[in-house]
């Protein structure tokens, strides 16, 4: 029998282990006792001013005192800079997050962090380390975590699925994100390396990875029950759900590399099933998915070689882009909401609008690479 | 003119001495740093309960140390005092800042999956940890993961013995309580992996 005193004991042990990699604090230390030194001097010149104030010396000199301490106290300004109106999405840099409000919230505990999402319950975000964390709102770490090579977020931000792989066995675990952390909810074993790619409802759709690690086929998995997902090959792309529907890019033909916006219901037997195809002429993403739907489904953002196509899927030819902005972008553009896209590219950050109107965004301090947009979810 | 070359000839040894007397300073502080701030942050890390609050106090301590230390010119035992430092501004702050619970961040590098459910009921006992007044939490870090004797507690937390021993019990009995109401004994929460039960 374990006593709670030797549960503390393991308990601490485990928890000291699992510190963060970080860089030697000495210089900032000593940076900081230099700025800390300097300001009681500052501080102890101000009261001597006061102090001659109070004797009489001549206004003038105090004004001119008085305005090079605020110069030092007073932050620097708001981290962003633009002549657009502010952006409404938050930026991942690096291992940091950059707040719309002007804050920077350290990632930490998931090695090189490597996405990230914005939901009711704070942040959610996961990297190379194999696992992904909750950051609350106020930027502390929260709760529990889940083990996670890969994950997906629902699009209401309530939950999350991962997959990992122990023991030779991959496990998907489906987890509810909350003001604890990330309770988890349901687990099973999958015997494919399958990586869970979206919600519709209840359910999650699964992509199954080929051997050069592409996707090449989608499933999906009915939690908590067991998965045995059938896979469907002649799917190339999934944009997200659209009520109880799944929608994406469906290949028209067997070995085709054009694609049809289409979509596919969730059948138990035959798995996803094309239930209606719209556009037609779409080239099949050759690595990863590159396009995003707008929040009420109207505008698939779609990152082309010509450009970044809007493209109307509710106009009578969805095929034909309506606008093209000439942006070549990093990763899959954000929508901010149905009237813009944030685009990470290597000149910046740029806005397009749906009718093709695009506007550099100034962010003071944005580094060339390793950044991006974090998604909004459940707002 | 000569005074003007006598004066400067008898202040520059002072003002070269009292340099090197600050870069002596800042190359053992750095060095001191350098060996020693891992194990303090694991120490800050138990006491604030996350990551970057650990940071936060490491640094604050640290910062305050170094300013001592040029100050002073001289500490006896700098890792005992930045430790002391470390402690109090840990219980200052959770006066100051830190009311209620505040669920905190977790996790060993990478569990396997399938041991999920033994997990979350460690995390259950560090949340119960987390909501311990700052001092019976300070304690319960001296003395099962610093190691530290009563005395030595009391001496870094500077209180009494006996003061050591009844917020230990207090701390214990808590947990203990708390960890009934969840339905855990304290028996059957897991070892970690690697150790036997």
């Amino acid at each position: 029998m374990t006593n709670i005193e030797d549960e503390l004991r393991a308990l601490f042990a485990e928890r000291a282990g699992t510190m963060p990699a970080v860089g030697d604090p000495a210089e900032r230390v000593i940076r900081r006792a230099a700025k800390l030194r300097r300001r009681r001097e500052t501080l102890f010149g101000l009261v001597g001013v006061v102090v001659m104030v109070l004797g009489g010396i001549s206004f003038q000199v105090v004004r001119g005192h008085a305005a090079q301490v605020v110069t030092v106290v007073v932050p620097a300004a708001s981290a962003y800079l633009t002549t657009e109106p502010a952006i409404r999405l938050d930026l991942r840099v690096g291992n940091q997050l950059w707040t719309t409000d002007g804050r920077r919230l350290p990632l930490p505990g998931v090695g090189d962090v490597t996405w990230v999402d914005r939901v009711p319950a704070g942040w959610v975000y996961g990297g190379t380390g194999g696992t992904l964390r909750l950051l609350a709102p106020d930027g502390t770490e929260v709760g529990s975590w889940l083990p996670a090579d890969a994950a997906t977020v629902s699009p209401d931000g309530e939950e999350v699925a991962s997959v990992s792989e122990a023991s030779g066995s991959r496990i998907l675990i489906l987890g509810r994100l909350g003001v604890a952390g990330v309770d988890p909810v349901a687990k099973t074993t999958i015997a494919d390396h399958a990586v869970p790619v979206a919600f519709v409802g209840a359910s999650v759709v699964l992509g199954r990875a080929d051997g050069t690690g592409r996707i090449s086929a989608y499933g999906f998995w009915n939690p908590p029950g067991a998965v045995s997902p059938t896979w469907n090959d002649r799917i190339a792309d999934v944009y997200g759900a659209t009520g109880s529907r799944l929608m994406g890019l469906v290949s028209q033909a067997p070995g085709s590399t054009d694609g049809c916006v289409s979509y596919f219901d969730l059948d138990g037997t035959a798995g996803l099933r094309t239930a209606r195809v719209g556009a037609c002429g779409f080239g099949l993403p050759a690595g990863e998915p590159q396009a995003a739907r707008s929040p009420s489904g109207r505008w698939l953002a779609d990152q082309t070689g010509a450009g970044l196509a809007f493209i109307d899927l509710t106009s009578p030819d969805p095929s034909r882009p309506s606008a093209f902005c000439a942006v070549r972008g990093r990763a899959t553009p954000v929508w901010e909401d149905d009237s813009a896209v944030l685009v990470a590219t290597d000149a910046g950050l740029v806005r397009c609008r749906p009718d093709g109107e695009s506007r550099t965004i100034m962010v003071t301090g944005l580094p060339a690479a390793g950044w991006d947009v974090v998604p909004a979810l459940g707002r | 003119m000569s005074g003007a070359l006598s004066l400067g000839a008898t202040q520059a040894p002072a003002e070269s001495a009292e340099t090197e007397a600050e870069a002596r300073i800042e190359r053992e502080f750095r060095a001191f740093v350098t060996e020693r701030s891992s194990a303090l942050l694991r120490t800050a890390y138990l006491l604030a309960g996350d990551w970057a609050t650990a940071e936060d106090l490491l640094q604050i301590s640290l910062t305050k140390t170094y300013l001592a230390w040029r100050r002073l010119g001289e500490i006896e035992s700098v890792e005992s005092y930045t430790r002391r430092v470390l402690v109090n501004t840990a219980t200052s702050w959770w006066r100051r800042r830190w009311h209620g619970e505040r669920p905190t961040e977790v996790l060993p590098d990478r569990p396997e999956p399938d041991r999920i459910d033994e997990r979350i009921e460690r995390d259950r006992l560090w949340r119960h940890v987390s909501t311990l007044p700052a001092r019976q939490r300070a304690v319960l870090v001296l003395r099962f993961y610093e190691d530290l004797s009563e005395a030595e507690t009391a001496r870094l937390l500077d209180i009494s013995t006996g003061t050591v021993k009844s917020q230990c019990a207090r701390a214990l009995a808590a947990l203990r309580k708390r960890l009934g109401e969840d339905g855990i004994e304290p028996a059957a929460v897991p070892v970690p992996v690697g150790e036997s039960p």
